[in-house]
């Protein structure tokens, strides 16, 4: 149970790593998002004056288009992967929670070790 | 112990758990052996005899009134988070008559409560904060975040935290740092039994039920597109029971324009207990709470009765119930729910079997019981760091919050933030 316990704690920490590179991932995109629909927006307005330039303006709202897909699958992905590091943590709350009753001084009145994350710390 | 309690409102007053949780935890250490008074605020409407532990004393600007949301003042915005010097009188004549061992706070948005918590350190008070809400962070702001008050909460104040989820410390996180000194325990029900008598879905009819505010954070419409969803996928065996009060016409709109009539019954707000024994005849309780929810009561509840809730995937509360053993869970989105909800119908998850565990795991970490040993243990810690009342002092704290009231308020005359 204890090894169960270190492995969920190892496998919570590699997963906030990698929601951390995702998120910064979500950023960049989001950035890249605005200025695609500001130029698509401008050329869009240029467009009925320019005819030449309606492949371009095509073109870029397809690219607008690509991006926010991305976008909406890497936030899904994202809340998915957050999902599951919240099933991590309700699991091994659950199983601390099994283990204090399991014990013999039991959980009422007991000095029972916290784990880092729920330690209160001085 | 002497435990002084401050919570901007209780019960009858409440608007929503929070309240409902200050007052089952005065009950329960009173239970316990513990001398408990409660200083909270002067009601909006008459609520007959208060116990004589409560004390309603403390002055408020309606913070709750949509109408006086609207006309708010910037000193009631200054009030209510940072500073109420007759609240801070009143706390202060408070702490010298009765002399608290320890002071267990709730939720002070609305009573100027960082001037409160400023005359706890002055005196040395010990405290405890309860939080089921980031109220630490709310209390910083004044026509916009405060951060440069946050950073001196987090780094000048010495009390301890309680936080019903890793969800609200990162909340208070983004603006107060407390992490060090904080202990998380979830919220609690109540009356719990380890194994529920009920039906199960047997695949003909699925009921499926709502309860909480009529509100946009709690999901509601979400729960109605659902629905809809649903319907439009060509699942028709279900029902929806929406229980509770809000934004009753908006809902109603929603319901005629999806056209979802005969599937929905609004049923109205009804007392906890009666809700419960209502969500013990349903199947599924069908929660979409927005991920900044702290931890809400009314998944635990509908656990409690073998209801299975259905969650986001991302919320306070789905990180207290596993997916696929206590509850369920899916993507915050009407396509994310109904798909959930189709697997059931279609008889590809076995709701008995999560039934069952969830129950027997509200029962085992989540009832009243089984987490108030640790509450105590944090108000038994804090209240071995010792004070003594003194006059001297009480009088120089609220001479400095009169001079710090005439200040700041100056400051918002001539436009400037605190």
């Amino acid at each position: 149970m204890i090894i169960e316990l270190e492995t969920l704690r190892n496998q919570i920490q590699v997963q906030a790593g990698q929601i951390e590179d995702l998120m910064m991932r979500i950023e960049n995109l989001t950035v890249e998002v605005t200025s695609l629909r500001t130029a698509h927006e401008e050329l869009s307005a240029e467009h009925t004056a320019v005819p030449q330039l309606n492949v371009t303006v095509v073109a870029l709202g397809e690219r607008v288009h690509a991006h926010e897909q991305e976008l909406n699958d890497i936030r899904r992905g994202l809340e998915r992967f957050g999902g599951s590091i919240m099933d991590d943590m309700a699991l091994e709350r659950r199983l601390r929670n099994i283990e204090d009753r399991m014990s013999p001084s039991g959980r009422n009145g007991s000095e029972r070790e916290e784990p880092a994350s729920d330690r209160f710390e001085t | 112990m002497k435990i002084l309690v401050i919570s901007n409102l209780y019960p009858p007053e409440i608007v929503g758990g929070y309240e409902i949780q200050c007052s089952q935890a005065v009950a329960e250490l009173r239970r316990r052996g513990h001398d408990v008074v409660v200083l909270t605020s002067i009601p909006r409407r008459p609520v007959g005899q208060s116990p004589s532990h409560v004390l309603r004393l403390l002055g408020t600007p309606d913070v709750y009134s949509r109408e006086r949301a609207d006309l708010k003042s910037p000193f009631w915005e200054f009030e209510a988070n940072l500073l109420n010097v007759e609240n801070v009188f009143l706390l202060l004549e408070v702490l010298r008559d009765w002399e608290p061992d320890v002071c267990y706070l709730w939720n002070l948005v609305a009573l100027g409560g960082l001037g409160l918590i400023a005359a706890l350190e002055y005196l040395g008070v010990p405290w405890v904060w309860h939080l089921g809400d980031a109220v630490p962070a709310l209390l910083c702001n004044f026509d916009g975040q405060l951060p440069a008050l946050g950073e001196v909460m987090g780094s000048r104040f010495s009390g301890r935290f309680i936080a019903c989820s890793q969800t609200v410390l990162a909340s208070v996180e983004r603006l107060v740092h407390i992490e060090g000194r904080t202990r998380i325990l979830p919220n609690w029900t109540m009356n719990t039994v380890p194994m529920v008598e009920r039906d199960y879905f047997g695949g003909e009819h699925l009921k499926l039920a709502f309860a909480g505010r009529l509100a946009e954070e709690k999901g509601i419409f979400l729960v109605l597109e659902t629905a809809a969803q649903l319907l439009a996928s060509g699942y028709s065996n279900f029902s929806l029971d929406i229980i509770g009060a809000g934004l009753l016409d908006e809902v109603v709109a929603r319901i005629s324009e999806l056209g979802i009539e005969k599937h929905v019954s609004l049923m109205g707000w009804h007392p906890p207990a009666e809700v419960k024994r209502h969500l013990q005849q349903c199947d599924v309780f069908v929660f979409p709470a927005s991920a900044e929810d702290p931890m809400p009561l009314a998944a635990l509840e509908a656990a409690a009765v073998g209801c299975v809730p259905l969650l986001p995937w991302l919320s306070g509360v789905s990180e207290w119930l596993v997916d696929g053993v206590h509850c369920l869970k899916a993507e915050r989105s009407p396509e994310g729910f109904a798909e959930v909800i189709r697997a059931v119908m279609d008889g590809d998850i076995d709701l008995s079997q999560l039934s069952r565990h969830g129950a027997k795991a509200v029962h085992e970490s989540f009832d009243i019981e089984a987490v108030m040993p640790d509450v105590e243990r944090e108000l038994v810690v804090a209240s071995a760091s010792t004070w003594q009342p003194n006059i001297g002092l009480s009088d120089d704290f609220y001479r400095i919050a009169l001079i710090a009231d005439a200040l700041l308020r100056q400051h918002i005359l001539e436009g400037q933030q605190p």
